[in-house]
């Protein structure tokens, strides 16, 4: 039986990284060009390379997003832009405009196609359409429920991937230009300005609709960890984490909860203490309610977050592992957020089991003896019993 | 270049088809969305049986899986009726396919399909004519009318938003409060919930009497939907009469380009 494929984001290299560390199975990135995220930091051509030799050498897949809906005057360099995909070996592009498909085919391009969200397709028809185009794969609309996701895989043969978590748009994808018109900034391009996450009164017949919170079109975030065995059973090829603009934290943390989970599914093991306790620390680290949205019910007042934007910085974080001196058990590590001699923390890595310990005295790089870790990017050293490995993270407690 | 009404009164058909206009647009009930009044398929016979206008149906909503008997027992009727099906699911084009219906099609994606490679994807597979966006610019419209017929939105309200969650409703029952037979606005945008969720339309109407000799487009579609029937029924005369005067209409992104990168817009 193969496993099913837990995919993602990256906005950079070093994400990509920690994605391929903490149990991603295949990674989504885009190049600086043709992706749906114009202003993260993105890859450059040599970016791409290192990122597909990386992953591939940990027997991870790549995908890109080719994926705006293009305008005549982006055609330019799109068909170099796809030999040099597939010159690197990627394993895929995430496309939304079909053009491709016929680029592909006149310019002798062969890179294994996956239709993106951002078509919407939610049946089977529309998804048979695009198999008789060769696609290999299609991620589905994020409206579509249990039972249509199941019929489509059951009647269609494709490869489905399906959103798993992290931000939810409100309009059907592809069917929103709220950005062009409010800030002229280009959805359909990369530069979604989020309009719908914007506060607004609501009038009707004229006079403002009084309530103690403002109108919002706002979403809560998608979180399926609670249906994460019946996505499993129902045979999705690929679970998609969302977020390629997300912090180190964000990426490692959900995208461990995630492996663990997946892993304890194929071993029997998962429980369901198991998955309330990976629920804690899903919902803690976006700082956002989140909800299983449409997949096992019609979303109405409860798949919205109508308390403004009131998301408080993650503090959880606490520091990444430089290195560990297996002579000393010294582990040197570098803050993220305050702590001190005493607190109660957990470490958690892609190579040791999540553990918690008291934090014992704590030096500075020099030596010198520290009340608490209060500067970001301050070096510290501990003593820890427990030997721990460079990019391992360490965050306030969860397992007590 | 031929003029179009998409009908926003299901009572008053005979009134606009009284008009020297070339066809008519009839959003089809429950498979339809961005309209203020949809047709049943029995409606769409009736309207084609007393007219010798061009009759084309709307079935332009996102298709779920329980959509789809429906929509093939509809696409069937239509394929025995001359008309075209304005679609924006791909399954329509399957369906059509697969059962050899002979539709005559017309994609129409409101924000997608907006290069001149894009409408030659689907004109190969057979799909003669796109309702093009009006997020692009004039010169693009123009480039793609070189490969592809065009209708285009030249007077109405422009649905720039769908979702099918139930918005309005959603934030009134937060407040505990029920929604009425209103109409709702955020910022001078109208906002609709329907039977299918909810859109969201331009502030402005756009109105585009003025620049429509210098689009290379083969239907000009006027939308009277949430137009007072007066002022709608005077817009139809003027763009009959061709009609131009000297006023500074809104015009989308007409004459404007959308931004996507932040060195464009900082």
């Amino acid at each position: 039986m193969n496993k099913i494929e837990l995919l993602a984001p990256a906005g950079n290299l070093e994400k990509l990284k920690i994605a391929c560390l903490y149990g991603a199975d295949a990674i989504y990135i885009a190049g600086t060009k043709y992706g749906l995220r114009a202003n993260a930091k993105n890859f450059t051509e040599d970016d791409l390379k290192n990122a597909i030799e990386y992953a591939h050498s940990l027997n991870k897949r790549v995908y890109v997003t080719v994926n705006i809906a293009f305008h005549n005057e982006d055609i330019d360099g799109l068909v170099d832009y796809l030999k040099f995909l597939e010159s690197i070996r990627v394993n895929a592009i995430i496309v939304s405009d079909l053009l491709i498909i016929d680029i592909m085919k006149d310019n002798d391009i062969h890179i294994p196609i996956h239709i993106s969200t951002q078509l919407s397709i939610s049946n089977k028809e529309a998804a048979m359409f695009l198999k008789n185009e060769g696609v290999e794969r299609v991620v589905l609309a994020r409206e579509c429920d249990r039972d249509s996701i199941k019929n489509i895989i059951d009647e269609t043969g494709l490869e489905i991937e399906c959103f798993l978590h992290g931000a939810m748009c409100s309009a059907i994808s592809g069917r929103c230009v709220l950005s062009n018109y409010f800030t002229n900034r280009d959805a359909n391009r990369g530069a979604c300005a989020q309009i719908c996450r914007w506060n607004f009164d609501l009038y009707e017949d004229g006079k403002k609709v009084e309530g103690n919170v403002p109108f919002t079109m706002s979403t809560k975030d998608l979180s399926l960890i609670t249906c994460l065995e019946d996505m499993i059973r129902i045979g999705i090829t690929s679970l998609k984490v969302e977020g390629r603009m997300r912090s180190n934290y964000y990426i490692a943390t959900v995208i461990s909860t995630y492996r663990e989970a997946i892993d304890l599914y194929y071993d029997g093991k998962l429980t369901q203490d198991k998955i309330e306790y990976f629920s804690k620390i899903l919902n803690r680290v976006a700082n956002r309610e989140s909800t299983s949205q449409f997949y096992d019910h019609f979303p109405h007042e409860d798949g919205q977050y109508f308390v403004g934007r009131q998301e408080n910085s993650n503090q959880d974080y606490l520091g990444i592992v430089l290195s560990y001196d297996r002579d000393t058990h010294m582990v040197t590590i570098e803050q993220r957020n305050y702590f001190m001699s005493g607190d109660r923390v957990e470490m958690f890595g892609p190579h040791i089991d999540t553990f918690s310990f008291t934090v014992p005295d704590i030096y500075d790089e020099d030596g010198n003896l520290l009340e608490v870790a209060r500067h970001p990017k301050q070096v510290i050293k501990f003593k820890l019993d427990y030997e721990v490995y460079p990019n391992d993270i360490m965050r306030v407690n969860f397992l007590e | 270049m031929k003029k179009i009404l998409v009908i926003p009164n299901n009572k008053n058909v005979d009134i606009y088809l009284d008009k020297d206009i070339d066809g008519v647009i009839l959003p089809l009930e429950h498979l339809a969305v961005n309209s203020e009044c949809y047709f049943s398929i029995e409606d769409i016979k009736d309207i084609c049986q007393k007219t010798d206008k061009e009759i084309c149906v709307s079935i332009n909503k996102v298709m779920e899986n329980k959509d789809l008997d429906l929509l093939e027992k509809c696409l069937i009727t239509l394929s025995k009726m001359n008309v075209k099906v304005l679609f924006y699911d791909l399954s329509i084009v399957n369906i059509n396919k697969r059962l050899g219906l002979g539709l005559d099609l017309v994609i129409y994606q409101d924000h997608l399909n907006i290069s001149s490679f894009t409408n030659l994807f689907y004109k190969n597979r057979g799909i003669g004519c796109s309702f093009i966006s009006n997020d692009i610019t004039m010169d693009e419209i123009n480039e793609i009318g070189n490969v592809q017929s065009l209708m285009m939105m030249c007077y109405g309200y422009l649905p720039i938003f769908y979702s099918r969650r139930y918005l309005v409703s959603n934030y009134l029952s937060f407040l505990n409060k029920e929604k009425k037979k209103s109409s709702y606005y955020i910022d001078e945008y109208r906002i609709e919930e329907e039977e299918n969720g909810t859109a969201i339309y331009s502030k402005d109407c756009i109105n585009l009497i003025n620049d429509i000799d210098r689009l290379n487009i083969d239907y000009v579609v006027l939308n009277g939907s949430y137009i007072n029937h007066d002022k709608f029924m005077d817009v139809i005369d003027k763009y009959v009469s061709c009609d131009r005067d000297d006023k500074d209409y809104y015009k989308g992104f007409l004459n404007k380009k959308t931004v996507y990168r932040v060195e464009d817009y900082e």
